[in-house]
């Protein structure tokens, strides 16, 4: 895969929603994935080690970064452009016949911000947000739910399919209901968006008519760097080059045939194209600031330096209590993140297994806390992934 | 003639020392009696791997002693003559044969097992009612561990005379039954859903496997038979007790009633 040029200014094209079938998982070269595989092979069998302090020389003036300037270079993302993207690829279903297909299942791998993308959407064409069903209407009876989503008989969006059901012997019941009342035209035209986990599941629990479905594509290299730049442009003319060599990540524009390093491969390939991944293992990455005024173009660039990617500090799976960790991991995957209290409803573990598997998977930065919710951490969610793949539990 | 083969009998005899012999045989004895009660009392002194060692030494000791004490006698009793030795070896060899048959069959059926592959290690299977996971196979066994964690080494021989029953055969799916048995008056299609949706529920399933529910009328209830697969064989026994502690509360939860076994067979 070779190096980025500079990144295109328009970022917007760099949003894409395809088939299921159309989405393609950046992929490594043989050699890289050989490396990428003995480094987690080595990961398994030393402690995770902290990030080196040591950067490029001692004659090297380097500044901490302040949160502000941070967030200047590394603001949240803004899903606006995606919400276009969608909007185009809907298009054609907007403009056929509501008896074609009653529904568009889109679906979002976690942290790619599609419930966000499809709220925005909701908000430009006037479509009605659907709530989320409680608990208590998961589990049991959820007659009230439907005709609130029915309402007047005007188009809805559903952004998130995965709350719409637990993995219990009585949390079904609403979502196969859901999806076959949608597949009639019982509840009129919708957009449902879905996790890619919770799809994994769902379609092995109803065999029911399918929908059209469509999903982002994935960022490739040059991608993940028109969309990065654009983003990093909020903090003024940047140039990030790696500590280690000084190469850039990718040339700031008016660079042309400048050394690149590997960092945004590596990048692409740990957050397998998912935006939100790669958007929080950048913001880990930024360094400082050095002043090299020699070694930029012009004095009005602003060197950033970027951790060599080796230098990342490693998550991994605590290796006490794989089984139970697993199961964690996999349920929360599955749903999405889950209130703590729900937990012992979907998983074969004690209360007191439950609490430990919680408590070291938060030390490994691997779960967080969103109020009552517990989630899987987006920079832990490649090593999640992983784990859990390699248990043989099913992925998405 | 007989006269002349009992005299040469007799010769042979006197020329033996019956009393050395003896003291020898009464040597042996005392020092594997010694020995034996020595690694005993010291195997009593310690704990974990040094008891297991010493006592793993008694046999070894006892062989020793035996082969030393043979090796000391034969020349004493039988005169080492090349027709002599050829003798004694011949009837030993004949003995030897008889008592190996069975473990040169076992090494044969190791050696054969490898191009047949009835089990590979990791495979679930049961020989000879005994089941477990295929944990390596050796020249004479096969090793298992049982689900009870007891370790069982089944001679290779067993493949040419008994059923070899494989639940995995190389790969990682090993289908679990979970059996209910329900009292005859109740709602089976509702039954047969829900005990459906238990299994599809279990965070131990394996999706892409199929899940299906059996149903069988038997004279004193309805039995269900709950059939799926496990993410991990090694899983089979958690994701059977998940399944029925779980169709179990779903089913109390419908207000079914389970099914008593019969104390004594109806009469025909």
């Amino acid at each position: 895969m070779g190096s980025p040029d500079a990144p295109a200014a328009d970022a917007a094209t760099v949003w894409e929603y395809v088939t299921p079938g159309e989405y393609r998982v950046p992929s490594a070269p043989v050699d890289q994935t050989v490396k990428t595989g003995l480094a987690a092979f080595w990961r398994k069998l030393r402690p995770a080690s902290a990030p080196s302090d040591q950067l490029l020389t001692s004659d090297t003036d380097v500044e901490n970064l302040s949160d502000e300037r941070l967030a200047g270079f590394v603001p949240p993302p803004a899903w606006d452009d995606a919400a276009a993207a969608l909007d185009r690829a809907l298009n054609g279903w907007t403009d056929r016949p509501p008896a074609a297909s009653w529904a568009v299942l889109t679906l979002g791998h976690p942290h790619s911000g599609h419930d966000k993308v499809l709220r925005l959407w909701a908000g430009t064409r006037g479509w009605r947000l659907v709530r989320e069903p409680d608990v208590p209407e998961t589990l049991g009876e959820h007659g009230g739910w439907f005709d609130g989503l029915k309402g007047d008989g005007s188009p809805w969006v559903l952004p998130r399919l995965e709350r719409c059901f637990l993995r219990h012997v009585h949390g079904l019941a609403l979502v196969r209901a859901l999806l076959s009342k949608v597949g009639s035209g019982e509840l009129g035209r919708g957009i449902i968006g879905c996790d890619t986990w919770a799809w994994a599941f769902l379609r092995q629990q109803w065999r029911g008519q399918g929908f059209p479905m469509l999903v982002a594509q994935a960022f490739d290299t040059d991608r993940m760097a028109a969309w990065l730049a654009n983003l990093a442009s909020a903090g003024g003319e940047a140039a990030f080059r790696q500590a280690n060599s000084l190469r850039y990540v990718w040339p700031p524009a008016g660079v042309s045939d400048a050394p690149t390093s590997d960092y945004l491969r590596s990048l692409v390939l740990h957050s397998r194209g998912i935006p939100g991944v790669a958007w929080a293992t950048w913001r880990r990455s930024l360094v400082g600031v050095a002043r090299i005024p020699e070694a930029e173009p012009s004095t009005a660039l602003t060197t950033v330096l970027v951790r060599p990617w080796k230098e990342l500090h490693d998550l991994t799976v605590p290796a006490e209590g794989p089984h139970e960790s697993g199961l964690i991991l996999h349920a929360l995957l599955l749903h999405g993140g889950l209130p703590a209290d729900m937990l012992p409803l979907v998983l074969p573990l004690t209360e007191d297994e439950i609490a430990a598997g919680i408590s070291r998977l938060e030390a490994a930065e691997l779960v967080v806390r969103d109020g009552k919710r517990l989630e899987v951490s987006v920079v832990g969610y490649p090593a999640a992934r992983e784990f859990v793949a390699g248990r043989s539990f099913v992925t998405d | 003639m007989d006269m002349g083969i009992s005299a040469e009998l007799t010769e042979q005899l006197k020329q033996i020392d019956f009393v050395q012999i003896g003291l020898t045989v009464l040597w042996a004895v005392m020092a594997l009696v010694i020995i034996q009660r020595l690694l005993g009392f010291l195997a009593d002194r310690f704990t974990g791997h040094v008891r297991l060692y010493l006592l793993g030494a008694v046999p070894v000791m006892r062989l020793i002693i035996f082969t030393l004490t043979l090796i000391f006698l034969i020349p004493r009793i039988v005169e080492p003559t090349f027709e002599n030795l050829v003798a004694l070896l011949g009837a030993a060899g004949l003995a030897i044969g008889f008592a190996l048959r069975d473990l040169v069959s076992s090494v044969i059926g190791g050696i054969v097992s490898l191009f047949e592959i009835p089990y590979r290690p990791g495979d679930w299977v049961e020989i000879d009612g005994v089941y477990g996971e295929v944990k390596s196979i050796r020249m004479r066994v096969v090793k298992m561990v049982t689900p009870d964690d007891t370790a069982v080494l089944v001679p290779n021989l067993k493949i040419w005379t008994h059923l070899i029953k494989n639940g995995t055969d190389g790969s990682a799916n090993l289908m679990c039954v979970a059996e209910f048995y329900l009292h005859p008056r109740h709602d089976a299609a509702r039954v047969h859903q829900t005990l459906r949706d238990v299994a599809l529920t279990s965070a131990y399933l394996r999706l892409e496997q199929p899940v299906a529910v059996v149903v069988l009328e038997r004279p004193w209830g309805t039995q269900y038979r709950v059939k799926a697969y496990p993410i991990d064989p090694r899983d089979q026994f958690r994701f059977l007790t998940d399944i029925t502690i779980r169709g179990k509360q779903a089913l109390t939860g419908l207000g079914v009633e389970f099914a008593v076994a019969p104390t004594s067979l109806p009469a025909a």
